[in-house]
Formats: C-alpha cells, structure tokens, sequence
C-alpha cells in the first residue's frame, strides 16, 4: 500500500521545509535596479520558462522535451540524443545528462582540490565543463542549433515577452525589462537557475541507499554485495570517481565532478560521426574551445552522478550503451575483451578506444577496472555485475520505505508520518478549518445504510446530515445518563451536542467492504456460513474522530470544524482525539492522537497511561509531551501521539496497552486497541446475529464495571466445543474492523438453520 | 448471555408472552437477576387489561459501543393504545462509590407495536436493576 502515506507526508515535511526557510518576496516593490534574491516566486516562473516550447524557434521544444521530470529531469526513454532545430530535424550529438543533483558543481578548475588531496581538473557544468554554473548552463541550449535554435538574444527575449507569463516577469524584474534584452535574458537564465535549486525537484535525495544512509531501511544481499563490488579498488573502483560516502554530513551526489576518458566506443547511429574526420573529445572540442591546444586533456568528460541511473536508456556523453548492464560488462571487459566492444582496422586487428584519434590513445584511462590485459580474467564477474545493478537500483530517487517496515521498527516516526498523511491535503500544506485528508474518506454513517442497501461507488457524495450520529436510530429513543445524581434525557442533538464523534475508512478498505457486501448485516452472516475469512488488503485505513466544542479564542490551537445550525448559528468545534489503524502489518498498525488541552478540559479524565513517543522525545520510556519538529509551523504542534501498537503482547509477553482519554474514558487502564478491535466479529445465536461484546464486566464490584480486554485473543471467544470435543466457530473475526458492527440486516434477513 | 450483544433485530424476532392483565392496570416487574434478557408477563387476568409483554436488556452500545446500555421495551399484543409507566431502579459507582438511582418513564404503546421506553447509561450492570411497567388501554 501506501507508500502513498509516507510519500504525502514527505511532501508535506518538505513543504514545511521550504515555507519556514523561503522569504516571501516583494514582488511589486522590486525593480531591476534592486538585487534579485531566490525566492520562490522567481523559481515558479523559472519553472514556467523551463516547461515552455514557445521559447524554441521550432514552438516545439522546450527545456522540459529533453530533461523530463518523470526520468530525473534527465531524457525520457529514446530521447537520449534530442532532435531539435528550427524544423526538429537536426540530431544532436551529445546524449541529454540529468539536471539532478548539479547543485554542489563547482566551476571549471584545471587546479581542483580533491578531498583525497589530489589536485586536479574538475568541476564545471556540461559533459566538458565549459559552463560556470547553471544560469550559463541554462543558456546554452537555447542558443544551440541543434536543440532549441535561437539564433540570439534578443530572439529568445522577443518570446519571453508574449509569454503567457510576460506580466509575472515584469513583476519580478521590473516593468521595463524587456526593454533591455540582454538583462532580460540573463533574468530568465536567473529564472530557470532558481528552479534548477528547488531540492524537491533537483536534490531530493529520495533514493533507496539514502534511506538506508538515513537508517530507515536495510539494503538487501545482493546490493550490498554490490556496494562492496563499487568500492573495491580491485574489482569495480567505481567509487574512485562516483564517491558514495558522506561528507561533513551531505550526502554523497556519487560524483566527484572529475574528467575521466574511459575509451567509450563511436557511437555510429550519431550522424556526425558519419564523418570519419569527427571526433568528440569533450575537453579539447569542438564545442568547448578554450582547451583544444591542451592535446592531453582530449577525450575527457566530467564524471556524472550516478544517482537516478538506472532510469537513462542511453549511457556516456554519446549515449552509446543502452543498458546498464552493457556499461558495467563494458568496464569489466573493455580491456579484456576489446573485440566485444570496438570496431576493427582493415587489417582485423581490434580498433581499441576508436572514438578516439589513434595519436590520443595514450590519453586513454588505465586505473582499475580498466589495468586488466588482453585475455586476463575481468575484474568483475557475472554476479560481480549482478550486484553492482541491484545496487546501482538504489540510487533512484523517489524511494519509499516500506510503511510495514517502518510501522515495525520506527512506529512513533511511523504514527506521525501516518497522523500528518492523513491530516493534510495530498497537495499543498494545511490551511485552517480545510479539511484534513481523512475527512474525505467514506463516513461510516454513508456506508452502513438503512436496510443494509449498496452504499454505492467510491465517488458516491455523502450526506453531510448524517456525519455525526450521537447513537444509532434505535438508541436515540429516550436514551437516559446519569447527570449530578439524576437521570436525564441523553443529549442527542446535533445543535446542543458538545462532543461528535465519527469514523470514517478509506477508498480501499471502502472497496473491499462493497465487494464482500460486509456494508450489510446479511453479507457479514453470509462469510460466517461460508467460513470465508474476512481479511482487509494492504493499505486499508480507518480512523476515529472527536470532536469537541472550543472557545472561538481557542481557534488557532486546534484542527477545527464549523457547524452551522438552522438558525445559522455556528459553533466551532476542534479535533481532540484521532484513532488511527492501518492495514500495514496482519494485525493492523495502531495509532492514537490527542489534542495537548484533552487532560485539562473540564469533566475530562487525565490521561492514565504514559504518552509513548520516541520519535518526538527520543525515547519511548519516558512520559512524552511534545510534538515533533515535523510539525512545528502547523496547528499539529498542538497534538500528542499518545502511543502506538503493533503486537498484543511485549516481549516479556506483558499485554501491551493503548488508550485514548476521550474514546476509552473509564476504561484507559484496561484498554488495548487491538485486542479490543480483535473481537469485532459476527456471529449467530438464536436465529439472531450476534456481535462478541467491546467490554467485560469486572471481576468484582470493587471496580468500575466497564473493563476493555487486553493481550493475546482467545480461541475460546471464537470457538465453542461440543461435549464431544468438537469445535465448532460460532463468531467470525470481522479483521479488527469495528465499524462492521454498525451495519443494518436486509429488510427480509433471515438465517439459514444450517449456519454453523 | 450477558457477553452477547443483541442486535437490533430484536424487537421483530422476540417471542412474547401474552399479558395478563387487571382492572386497572397491567403491571410487569424483573427477577433480581437482571444479567439476561428476560420477558415476563403481567400479573393482571381481568378481561380488559391491557395485553402486552416487557423485555429487559444489557447491551453495550453507543456510536463507539463503548457504552453499557440498559433498555426496557414494551410489546403490545392489544387492539388499544396503551399508556405505560416504567420505573426503573439501578445503580451506578459515582468516584467508586455504589450509588443508588432510579427514573420513570412514560410512554404510548401503539397496537401490536414495541417501544423501546429507556435506554439508560452509565448503570453498574452487575449491581443489576430492575423495573416495574404500568400499563393502561386508553
């Protein structure tokens, strides 16, 4: 399921992120005599120029055709070698890199300073690093005649301005921008840089090997043997160039910006080398020329980040190798076995590194892998080359832990993760009184209908009326409580009411409810008879909501929830506690939340059991009230994991415990979710269906006569035997899902006398 | 069984005792043992008393059933409405203290229907509680 839960919570962390450390700008102050700041307005119009086709003199080519964000802003499949041109009919010759992950390049240095001491060429934006940084970068293909073929300046700025966003440039840049080209131009290249370092976009660092940098997940075999195969001096050397480790704590972009000439072979499908005379030598030209006189540096590319990988088609500068594993085979055999890879002189001996002028060949790369001779056995072997691919796998972004995983080891991270997915808007951050996720799903009250009748599809529209139900139908008549020594009418009111409460299940526990008609007492009876388990798919939630009237001063501490009376009236009501269960684990992941004010309010038990939350207070022993640094900048600060639960019993095979003050009041000390929850069930006495009871009686009348049920299920609760020894099920679990119980019989249910 | 909870089909799947009634009033009242539904029958046989049959219950109920519910309801096999008094007698531990409570109730029983008359909460079930119903033709 849901890595969909962990990845809209990460959007949502990022988000945070970015809003506290962004300042808005003063957009209709600014001139162009003011210095421009990143900010997140220049970076949503440099993202606007990046996705625009208008800007190339074909209207049909833009920044985003060959550095697609679906591939990691690097070439979608086939497009390695763009096409471009005023009539998109002239090849390129150079296969598209990846935008990802340039943030850190420095720029071009004959004399960089390697962390290894060495001092060297390196750094610089492009296969040759003829570009200092990304706005010069950015430049560059707009201009060339193979990509988007502007002839100048001022052509690409005569397009800005009838650019649907001209008015937002002017904005940023000053009203009369336009009507100096060049500045303009160089705005929009400032543009585009902004977008470039947006890190949700650029560096996410969302890869498998990051969590696993991070601690959140462990690799497998096979990719950590292939880590070893990349850091073996002796076998891959990868790491040499692609360095994959930590530094001063930013994680590694798997590059050290440094020029390599591994003898990658002639591209011949690229029409410019039709001509024999032609070579790309990267450093030394032809499209860098500053260094063509320096014959040593020839043939030289800078080293790419190896992150996102494994999504290219096309591999090197000239996109020759189209899978990986022809890269790694490459490297394993390029000296061993030339012949595989190059092409042969007119007397059939091997052409070795024949993209290359023949007087350049001393230039060639001889480090590990590539120190092997003619016949050797290769450094790396079949499985070597396995290894290294499933590790190399790891470096896509977009990864996320498994929610099982992190439910089991990390389940407080888990529990807020979950608490914030739900909580927020997939989109965009948490505006007030919006409502949160969970208040989209599907309200018990809409799925378990009068009569037990097909609540109907997903996109069915709910009826808000019914959202809070004080007791069911039947129970509203005359319903009685004990006020001050009394007896007095329930408050069942919606428009007197202080606390509602409501539950509510997502599209996919929804969908599997509809499909097993469990909406209706009959199809609940009907798995009983067949003995056919109910079990829930993977990604099934349901939450349980309270909530409770608030002073309109109080406004600003909690989630809220408006209701409006007849006479138009509104009353405020805050969210004060949110039951969380996730079909993550077979039992189910648990999770409860309270608003911090819960103990203080007035009739209010105190909480009687220790909040446990080690992902805000680093420690699940002690007693935790806080709120994690996640949540911070959002109303959710002002919320309390209480404690979260993935097994009955520790293991010391203590039960274990879970209670919130304001769903399990009178009960917090007894209580456990999913012991409670394991005895929803269905079950037939008396021609009449039955339900196992939430509660037990106390053993003496010493104590409150509500008790929960905590540890281990019992068969015996599910089971009965005959004199004989026979057991024979007489209650099928409902798979923790209580809100089952609420479910209506058919107007014409009957029981059939062979129910087990 | 004080561990199952009775669904709401109840009512139609009851089978009742007739009533048997006196000039006045019919009256129904509980045994001490309170822990089953139970129905029990009127002590009036006059010929014009009200015909009709209680049921007693401990459910546990309530939107999280999380409550511990106890109802009355009244059945009525007659061709007249009827007008019904239940009192009811319980206790419930105010700060684990056993207190007593009780409350009475007034309904109308229409022919051959069944009305739930109290649906009380909070009550300690197993100190038990127990009812007596009045019921009148009008």
């Amino acid at each position: 399921m849901l890595p969909t839960t962990t990845r809209i919570a990460s959007i949502f962390l990022a988000a945070l992120g970015v809003l506290s450390c962004v300042a808005r700008s003063d957009a209709e102050t600014r001139t162009p005599t003011q210095a421009i700041v990143y900010d997140k307005d220049v970076a949503a119009l440099g993202r606007e120029i990046f996705f625009d086709r208008s800007l190339s003199a074909s209207g049909k080519m833009a920044c985003a055709t060959c550095h697609d964000p679906n591939y990691a802003y690097g070439p979608p499949p086939g497009k390695a070698i763009a096409i471009g041109g005023e009539h998109m009919d002239r090849v390129g010759t150079r296969a598209v890199p990846s935008l990802r992950y340039l943030q850190t390049i420095p720029a071009f240095s004959e004399h960089m300073h390697f962390t290894d001491g060495d001092v060297a060429l390196g750094g610089g934006f492009m296969w040759d690093g003829r570009a200092a940084s990304l706005h010069e970068q950015a430049r560059l293909p707009l201009l060339d005649a193979n990509e988007m073929a502007n002839p100048d300046v001022a052509s690409v700025v005569a397009k800005l301005r009838r650019a649907t966003y001209a008015t937002q440039f002017r904005k940023l840049f000053g009203a009369d921008v336009f009507q100096h080209p060049n500045e303009a131009f160089e705005r929009a290249m400032l543009a585009l840089e902004a977008f470039q370092k947006v890190p949700q976009e650029f560096y996410p660092y969302s890869s498998k090997y990051d969590a696993f940098l991070r601690g959140e997940v462990e690799l497998t075999d096979a990719e950590e043997r292939g880590v070893a195969v990349f850091k073996d001096p002796n076998k891959g050397n990868c790491a040499s160039c692609h360095i994959p480790v930590q530094r001063n704590g930013a994680f590694p972009v798997f590059t050290d910006f440094d020029y390599i000439n591994v003898g990658v072979p002639r591209n011949r499908n690229l029409p410019v080398n039709d001509d024999p005379h032609y070579y790309d030598l990267g450093l030394c030209g032809p499209k860098r020329k500053d260094l063509a006189a320096t014959k040593e540096y020839c043939g030289l590319f800078r080293a790419p980040t190896l992150r996102n990988v494994a999504l290219r088609d096309a591999f090197f500068h000239n996109g020759v190798f189209h899978t990986l594993r022809e890269v790694l085979e490459f490297y394993a055999e390029r000296d061993t076995h030339p012949e595989k890879w190059y092409s042969h002189n007119a007397d059939g001996s091997v052409r070795k590194a024949d993209d290359l002028p023949p007087e350049l060949i001393a230039n060639l790369n001889v480090e590990p892998p590539f120190d092997r001779k003619l016949g050797d056995k290769p450094p790396m072997s079949a499985q070597d080359i396995d290894d290294l691919l499933a590790f190399l796998q790891t470096l896509t972004d977009g990864y996320h832990v498994p929610d099982a995983q992190m439910a089991r080891d990390r389940p407080d991270e888990y529990a807020w993760r979950l608490f914030i997915a739900l909580s927020t808007p997939a989109d965009k951050p948490q505006e007030p009184d919006e409502p949160a996720a969970w208040e989209r799903w599907k309200n018990a009250n809409d799925i378990y209908l009068q009569d037990g009748v097909d609540p109907g599809p997903w996109a069915t529209p709910g009826d808000n009326a019914r959202r809070f139900q004080i007791l069911t139908p039947q129970q509203q008549v005359n319903a009685r409580r004990i006020v001050n020594g009394t007896m007095q009418p329930l408050e069942s009111s919606l428009a007197t009411a202080t606390r509602l409460k409501e539950m509510r299940m997502n599209e996919t526990a929804y969908d599997y409810v509809r499909a097993n008609e469990l909406y209706n007492v009959d199809g609940q009876v009907k798995h009983l008879r067949d003995n056919d388990p109910i079990a829930f798919p993977v990604g099934s939630q349901e939450v349980k909501a309270e909530w409770t009237l608030i002073d309109g001063k109080e406004r600003s501490k909690y989630h809220t929830l408006v209701l409006k009376s007849a006479d138009g009236t509104a009353r405020v009501f805050g969210l004060t506690a949110l039951h969380v269960m996730s079909k993550d684990l077979p039992t189910w992941f648990w999770a409860t939340f309270e608003h911090v004010d819960n103990p203080s309010r007035s009739n209010a038990e105190p909480w009687l059991l220790r909040s446990a939350d080690a992902y805000a207070c680093g420690s699940a022993t002690a007693d935790c009230n806080r709120a994690p640094q996640a949540v911070e900048h959002s109303v959710w600060k002002y919320y309390r994991l209480r404690g979260t639960q993935t097994a009955f019993v520790d293991k010391d095979a203590k039960p274990t415990q879970l209670a919130n003050s304001r769903f399990e009041s009178g009960i917090q000390t007894t209580a456990s979710c999913m012991t409670c929850h394991s005895r929803a069930s269905i079950g037939v006495a008396n021609d009449k269906p039955q339900r196992l009871t939430i509660l037990k009686q106390a053993a003496d009348s010493t104590h409150p006569s509500k008790q929960g049920y905590v540890g281990e299920p019992q068969r015996e609760w599910f089971y009965e035997k005959s004199d004989a020894g026979v057991e024979r099920r007489i209650f099928m679990p409902l798979d923790f899902v209580w809100s089952l119980s609420k479910a209506q019989p058919k107007p014409m249910f009957t029981i059939s006398r062979s129910t087990p | 069984m004080r561990t199952l909870v009775v669904m709401a089909l109840i009512s139609s799947l009851v089978h009742a005792l007739p009533a048997i009634a006196d000039d006045d009033a019919s009256i129904a009242k509980t045994p001490q043992t309170t822990h089953s539904a139970t129905v029990v029958a009127t002590t009036d046989t006059t010929p014009d008393a009200a015909r009709f049959t209680t049921d007693q219950q401990w459910e546990v109920a309530g939107y999280n059933m999380e409550e511990i519910i106890y109802t009355i309801s009244i059945t009525s096999h007659d061709t007249r409405i009827l007008r019904c008094r239940t009192h009811m007698e319980g206790h419930y531990l105010d700060n684990g203290t056993l207190a007593a409570i009780s409350d009475e109730q007034t309904s109308t029983v229409f022919p051959d229907q069944q009305v739930r008359v109290g649906n009380w909460t909070g009550l300690d079930e197993k100190s038990g509680a127990t009812f007596t119903v009045k019921c009148k033709a009008m």
